[in-house]
């Protein structure tokens, strides 16, 4: 079934143990937990040197793949069943290594940051646990090779992200959004599922090596349900991509990750800004070489599905008050952004990813960065901060670059990436250009609205406590730096969120020559190399007309925000896009998706549930109590409470003989009625055991 | 015919002789009745596993075979063996007896009677996974009944009475159609003077097999199926004839329900695979497509009434009601896939559910509800239990990592392979189940903690114990899943071919 001879080098077993290694931190730390141990050095020294040794692990295969070595990997058998096996199979390319040092490093930088931010937090030791089981499965989902194990891996990270969003149980908000999180990125898992099912009926095997092999000669494929292979192909991708949606928070299914910042600010750093959420755009890319060999319209729906989320969580960031809301919606905008280049296909998917290795930086340094600033002011309303530069230097002037890094602003890393995503929608579809440079502009302006309301003008704090942890009371009444190990990640994640995208400019595209290079190897891309060898697989080149548009747009929002919300008198709170009237109201409300799902939920499904259950109760049960009542006789048997229970039942082991002796009589011979006596015997040996015992 | 010593017969008289030494050791003082009742399901379960361990192999299809004339002059013979599939129930029915009597260590009233019928149960549940002979099979199916309807009636809730004789009758108006359509079935091979024993049920499959094409009696392959489907179909439970379940459970002691869910479903599933998919391959063929329209429908139906429930007890029972329907869905795709992922749900969900009724149980001892409406915050108070538990939720919604969702992925593998659609339509049970799960979970376990229980405490290391080894299992099952896996697939290679695959 693999076509792909495995190796056994070092290598392949170094990639393997990294997850390894996290779910042995996660193991340990539970463990601990559950036997009573509550020493916050002791959970800090065990996950800082789990997740450390999984980074340095990963830092060494990411420089073998730098240096162009293959990978290789594993394949180990986890199920057969006839002339099948499910295999775990592990397989490691540039992809793997970028995502796998990508997802380490922030894991790492985000616990290093955790063992302050979760001081005094009564599950300090369930938090490590449950957040190196989510690096586990992270880091696995990067490395596996076959769609059976992607699912599996899949399920579990949203697991992590399950486990971790309610941290905070007790509060109700925080257990809901947990189960919405879950509830929903399941909606999407069924399409996924779905998708896996079909390939499989489609191909016979779930191997991405030979699922390759076989999407090249997809006419020898046999139809199903009458379609033909490539319709079938297409079907089974658009199905799968609904694993993504759910995700990485797409449109329709986005609405989960706003309610997702409930859970604490690392975790949002971690899971619902740089890694998880980007599972569904590594996922896409992954199997770009299926979307590209099905029709069209499968990367038109994945491209669309992009352009419509970056509008619309754009649209949405622009009137929220909450900072961390603010970041969620611009994560989902940014995601949208990434799905939008890898619908042009093969040709996008190094920019897709360039964005997503950038955008991990810069996001995780904002949520962090954000974290700091709760932490410091105990409230997430930004109306309530207020010149926070003063006071926490070591987080502005990062948080200051990754802000300017987001809004596109020239020569930061996200100006790179985005404008290789622009360059190439300028290039294939002026439509979703004209949605993504419109984003630009859009991103700048929001998030230079949190920008302007944070950190400058006066402070406006009132010594309120927002996350409802009740670790973080007592504070003084001016807002206060952090503790280093809160600001160093923030400082470390600034460096790439200033340089990471000269990895990939115009004149120098070495991002797109390693991904590319890398994936030849790997086999993993079969139809797509041919087209990787020209240079448009890179990343768009000179296009400067889009270039220059999209940094007009940019520098045109941050100009917008600073209108309305720099220049202002201090303290003074009006908010001008109120002036939008409807549509700020129809924004406010979340556009209405939740009402929506919520009306769906409580009055169609749960009305349909509710009609079952009814059903069931008065129709299904109450058929039977009529039959029993009619041949008890008025039911005096069923409600006979204290005196009949063995004579009942004696009364029924005898009506029972009787009526099968009836019917061997029907059937023949007077042998039979050995049969029956035997049962008899048996009941009675059973009534009369009871007897016995019940005088005993 | 029988191979040198009875083990397997040895095994099976184990509880029957824990049943008889119960009242004489425990005469003097009935407490001691639940230390003699524990050696003796313990007993039970070790030898379970040696025997399982060290007389049982994989390719050998029926084996540790006892059979010795009982009626010769009727053929009818005591004929015990295993194979793959009747080992894996036996030791689920070992396993859980043993740690429902650990659950039941509180019972006080009339222990002696209670720890005899339970291991009565354990006799007659045992005897019905390992009978060869239609006529052995039948006893021990109605022999399982009596020590369950006792346990009900006696040690249940406030409308036990209720609920044990609607287990009853309906248990018993299925019995009817069984003996009936055994009678049938045995009267046809008797005819044949090749079987030497008519109602053995290795001769009686090999003559049906081929009999149906040819036979006189093909008219009547339609009613003796369904004679034997609606005994199992009301075991399993399916709809319509499901109502019993909940019922039984709500006024069932802990221990009962985990036996009940946990193992006594079982039988109807095996029955199902031994006679109706076993005698009738013909017609299996036939009418697959409505089978898995009945799965499916269980599958979306079980999880809908879920939802709407407020007695976490109710929200489990039809939870079952959905589980099991994937064991229908999975049998009627009539590959290798969808068989294997409904015995794996046999295995897994007997598994699960035991956790989760043992779960339900340690509410209920420590706050007196399994009202989900008066329930709340309960994970603050009890964190071991709660864990437990959410562990229990999780493995019910089918997260990898653990055996249900193997036992799912497999069914739905065989399914959309054989009924792409009606597959599809039945995987919108893993998004409804997600959400009567979680959202017990929720209710129950998670949010403010709530001032009437502030008092409770965690579970006794008692009363965590079973579900702990049951976790275990359904971990390790789902990590190395060959620890099941290469039994099941042992025994569905070998029963394909008599379905004609």
């Amino acid at each position: 079934m693999n076509t792909l001879s495995t190796s056994t080098g070092f290598l392949p077993v170094l990639v393997a143990a990294i997850p390894l290694v996290a779910l042995a931190t996660a193991a340990v730390c539970g463990l601990a937990y559950l036997l009573g141990q509550r020493s916050e050095r002791v959970f800090t020294a065990l996950a800082l040197s789990g997740i450390g040794l999984a980074l340095v692990g990963a830092a060494v295969v990411f420089g073998r793949a730098l240096m162009g070595a293959p990978l290789g990997g594993l394949v180990l058998p986890y199920l057969s069943f006839g002339s099948h096996t499910l295999s775990l199979s592990i397989h490691a390319d540039s992809l793997s290594a970028l995502m796998l040092v990508v997802v380490a490093l922030v894991s790492f930088l985000v616990q290093l940051y955790s063992t302050q931010y979760m001081k005094g937090d009564a599950a300090f030791g369930r938090y490590f646990s449950f957040i190196n089981l989510f690096s586990f499965a992270m880091l696995s989902l990067v490395v596996v090779d076959d769609l059976f194990s992607v699912y599996m891996c899949w399920e579990l990270v949203g697991l992590g992200s399950y486990l971790l969003i309610g941290h905070w149980y007790a509060k109700p908000s925080a257990a809901q959004a947990a189960k919405k999180a879950f509830v929903i990125t399941r909606i999407g898992d069924f399409g996924f599922l779905l998708g896996i099912l079909l390939l499989f009926k489609l191909f016979g095997t779930l191997d991405l090596h030979a699922l390759s092999l076989a999407a090249q000669h997809l006419d020898a494929a046999k139809p199903v349900l009458g379609m033909a292979p490539p319709t079938v192909l297409m079907v089974a991708m658009v199905l799968l991509f609904w694993g993504p949606i759910g995700k990485s928070a797409q449109f329709p299914l986005h609405v989960w990750l706003p309610d997702a910042m409930e859970g604490p600010t690392p975790v949002s750093a971690l899971i619902h800004a740089a890694t998880m959420v980007a599972a569904g755009v590594y996922l896409t890319a992954r199997t770009m070489f299926l979307f590209a060999a099905a029709p069209h319209p499968a990367l038109v729906f994945v491209g669309w599905i992009g352009g419509i989320t970056a509008l619309l969580a754009a649209s949405l960031a622009l009137v929220q008050w909450d900072i961390k809301r603010i970041l969620a919606y611009s994560t989902v905008s940014q995601l949208g952004y990434m799905m939008l280049a890898l619908g042009f296909g093969p040709i996008g998917l190094a920019a897709a990813i360039f964005h997503l290795f950038n955008h991990a930086f810069f996001k995780a340094l904002l949520f962090l960065g954000s974290g700091s600033v709760i932490h410091s002011t105990d409230t997430q309303d930004i109306r309530e901060m207020g010149g926070l530069r003063k006071f926490m230097p070591w987080t502005f002037w990062p948080f200051t670059l990754a802000t300017l890094s987001i809004s596109g602003f020239p020569l930061l890393s996200g100006f790179w990436s985005k404008d290789a995503i622009l360059g190439l929608a300028w290039q294939h579809d002026r439509a979703l250009w004209a949605i993504g440079t419109l984003v630009a502009g859009m991103t700048a302006f929001y998030m230079f609205r949190l920008w302007f309301h944070t950190f400058t003008g006066e402070h406006r704090g009132k010594p309120a406590h927002a996350e409802g942890n009740g670790s973080h009371g007592g504070h003084a009444s001016h807002p206060h730096e952090s503790p280093w190990q809160m600001t160093l990640p923030l400082v470390v994640l600034a460096i790439p969120s200033v340089l990471s995208g000269y990895w990939g400019t115009p004149w120098h595209d070495g991002f797109a020559s390693y991904l590319w290079g890398g994936l030849a190897h790997s086999q993993a891309l079969r139809p797509v190399p041919e087209i990787a060898t020209n240079a448009v697989l890179g990343l768009a080149r000179g296009e400067w007309f889009a270039m220059a548009v999209s940094t007009i747009f940019a520098l045109g929002g941050i100009a917008l925000a600073w209108t309305f919300y720099g220049r202002r008198a201090a303290g003074a709170l009006s908010e001008p896009l109120e002036r939008l009237g409807v549509v700020w109201t129809f924004l406010e409300r979340k556009a209405m998706f939740d009402d929506v799902y919520a009306w769906i939920r409580d009055r169609v499904y749960l009305g349909a549930c509710a009609v079952c259950s009814g059903f069931d109760r008065y129709v299904v049960d109450g058929v039977v109590n009529l039959v029993g009542l009619a041949n008890l006789g008025a039911g005096e048997s069923l409600r006979q409470t204290q005196s009949g229970k063995a004579q009942t039942y004696l009364w029924w082991a005898v009506a029972g003989t009787t009526f099968m002796a009836i019917v061997l009589v029907i059937f023949g011979g007077s042998l039979r009625a050995w049969a029956a006596g035997a049962l008899a015997a048996v009941l009675l040996a059973g009534f009369t055991l009871y007897d016995r015992l019940a005088r005993a | 015919m029988t191979n040198s010593f009875p083990w397997l017969s040895l095994v099976l008289a184990l509880p029957l002789l824990g049943a008889v030494l119960v009242p004489v050791l425990a005469a003097r003082e009935p407490r001691g009745a639940r230390v003699v009742a524990l050696f003796s399901t313990g007993i039970t379960l070790f030898a379970t596993i040696l025997l399982a361990l060290l007389g049982f192999h994989l390719n050998g299809g029926f084996q540790l075979q006892d059979q010795v004339p009982w009626i010769p002059s009727l053929g009818i013979s005591y004929h015990v063996g295993v194979d793959g599939l009747s080992m894996s129930m036996l030791l689920l029915n070992a396993l859980l007896v043993f740690l429902a009597t650990i659950a039941s260590w509180k019972v006080s009233e009339r222990p002696v009677l209670y720890y005899v019928l339970l291991l009565l149960l354990e006799t007659g549940v045992a005897g019905v996974f390992a009978a060869r002979d239609l006529v052995l099979f039948f006893c021990a199916w109605e022999l399982e009944l009596i020590p369950m309807y006792f346990l009900i009636a006696i040690w249940g809730g406030a409308r036990r009475e209720y609920a044990a004789m609607k287990f009853l009758l309906y248990t018993l108006g299925g019995s009817a159609l069984m003996l009936v359509a055994f009678i049938a079935i045995y009267l046809q091979a008797r005819q044949n003077p090749d079987i030497p024993f008519a109602s053995d049920m290795s001769s009686i499959f090999a003559f049906y097999r081929n009999y149906w094409h040819s036979g006189p009696m093909s008219w009547a392959e339609i009613p003796l199926f369904l004679m034997l489907f609606v005994p199992f179909a009301i075991k399993l439970p399916s709809f319509p004839f499901h109502t019993w379940l909940p019922d039984a459970h709500v006024e069932a002691s802990t221990p009962i329900s985990v036996l009940l869910a946990g193992i006594l479903l079982k039988m109807g599933a095996y029955g199902m695979i031994r006679f109706n998919w076993g005698l009738f391959p013909d017609l299996i063929h036939q009418i697959a497509p409505w089978l898995i329209a009945l799965g499916v429908f269980n599958i979306l139906y079980g999880a809908m009434v879920a939802s709407k429930q407020q007695d976490m007890k109710k929200v489990i029972a039809y939870s079952s009601v959905s589980h099991m329907g994937f064991v229908i869905v999975g049998l009627a795709a009539l590959n290798t896939a969808g068989i294997n992922g409904a015995i794996w749900q046999m295995v897994s969900h007997g598994l699960i559910t035991a956790m989760l009724f043992l779960g339900v149980g340690i509410v209920y001892d420590h706050t007196h509800t399994r009202d989900i409406g008066k329930l709340g915050g309960l994970a603050a108070r009890m964190p071991i239990a709660a864990f437990l538990f959410v562990v229990a939720a999780l493995a019910s919604l089918g997260l990898p990592g653990m055996s249900g969702f193997l036992a799912e992925f497999l069914t739905f593998v065989g399914a959309f392979t054989a009924f792409p659609i009606a597959a599809a339509i039945g995987a919108i049970g893993i998004v409804l189940t997600a959400f009567y799960m979680l959202w017990l979970v929720q209710r129950v376990y998670f949010q403010g903690p709530r001032p009437e229980y502030a008092e409770i405490g965690d579970c006794t290391p008692r009363e965590a114990f079973p579900m702990f080894v049951l976790a275990i299992l359904v971990l390790a099952i789902g990590v190395y899943p060959a620890l099941l896996g290469n039994t099941v697939s042992a025994f569905v290679h070998g029963f394909m071919p008599g379905l004609g695959l």
